[in-house]
């Protein structure tokens, strides 16, 4: 069971995550009543996760955007509430979320930049917990014995952390307010279409 | 009752730090699978959780000094945006 939830938990990281802000961002641009974005958000994970073949998923990228426009459109088919929201607003949901062959050195420093951004707000204690754990790599024994906390107390700031880190991540932290190295990402799908014909 | 996201979030990320710290006897496993069942919220959270740890992990490849580095000049790039 772990390893299947490993495998799928490193899909997400490299697929999903890093773009949650700008799929929260299109999804601001469709107000429905009864429908929070967090709901959207969540549903969205909950289906990628109990996608039967979501390793073989030729556009992960696309696949995720999809998923969550897929949500809101079961929503409106369920809601009683007759809703003003046409098929013509849904589409701007879509957005163009490049693919991780386009660039890839350039997404991971990127990639790298936000995480670290995310961690520099954490609690001290939660960050260090999470950073030698995970990217130090050492055991829980001794990531205790470093920190001088007991082996329960580092799972503790860990779980911590990475509940932070889910609401921030979901936030995109200062890569908003970025110069946009990745402006393809913010443009709409039929400026895209101009840029690229230019 | 429909329990908060936040709590719901809270519980997720408890589960995931626990799967992936390798330390989740037979029964808890059991447990968490009656957990994500109950609710596609839970799912959801988990399935976010769990990404958070990956996207952690990706960064094993730059190695702790250059995550460090990049966590000190984004806190002082912040104090500075905060003066």
């Amino acid at each position: 069971m772990v390893a299947k939830y490993q495998e799928r938990g490193r899909w997400l990281a490299r697929n999903v995550l890093p773009h949650e802000p700008l799929i929260r961002a299109r999804l601001r641009h469709v107000p429905i009543r009864d429908l929070e974005i967090d709901d959207v958000i969540q549903e969205m994970y909950a289906r990628l996760l109990a996608t039967p073949s979501l390793e073989s998923i030729r556009y992960p990228r696309q696949y995720a955007v999809q998923t969550a426009k897929s949500v809101v459109i079961d929503h409106l088919r369920h809601s009683r509430v007759v809703s003003i929201v046409s098929s013509g607003n849904l589409e701007q949901i879509d957005v163009v979320v490049p693919e991780s062959t386009t660039e890839e050195r350039l997404e991971f420093q990127e990639d790298i930049q936000d995480v670290a951004s995310a961690l520099a707000q954490l609690p001290a204690a939660c960050r260090e917990a999470l950073i030698l754990r995970r990217i130090e790599g050492l055991s829980q024994r001794d990531t205790a014995h470093r920190l001088g906390i007991s082996e329960k107390t580092v799972e503790k700031y860990m779980a911590r952390g990475v509940w932070k880190l889910m609401d921030l991540f979901g936030r995109g932290g200062k890569s908003k307010s970025r110069p946009s190295k990745r402006g393809v990402d913010v443009v709409r799908t039929e400026d895209a279409f101009i840029e690229a014909g230019d | 009752m429909r329990s908060s996201k936040q709590e719901i979030d809270r519980l997720a990320a408890e589960w995931a730090t626990r799967v992936e710290s390798g330390c989740l006897p037979p029964e808890d496993e059991a447990r968490l699978e009656a957990w994500l069942a109950a609710d596609t919220r839970h799912l959801g959270a988990f399935g976010k959780a769990i990404a958070v740890l990956a996207r952690l992990d990706r960064l094993r490849a730059v190695g702790p000094e250059a995550v460090y580095g990049e966590v000190r000049s984004q806190s002082t790039a912040s104090s500075r945006r905060r003066l």
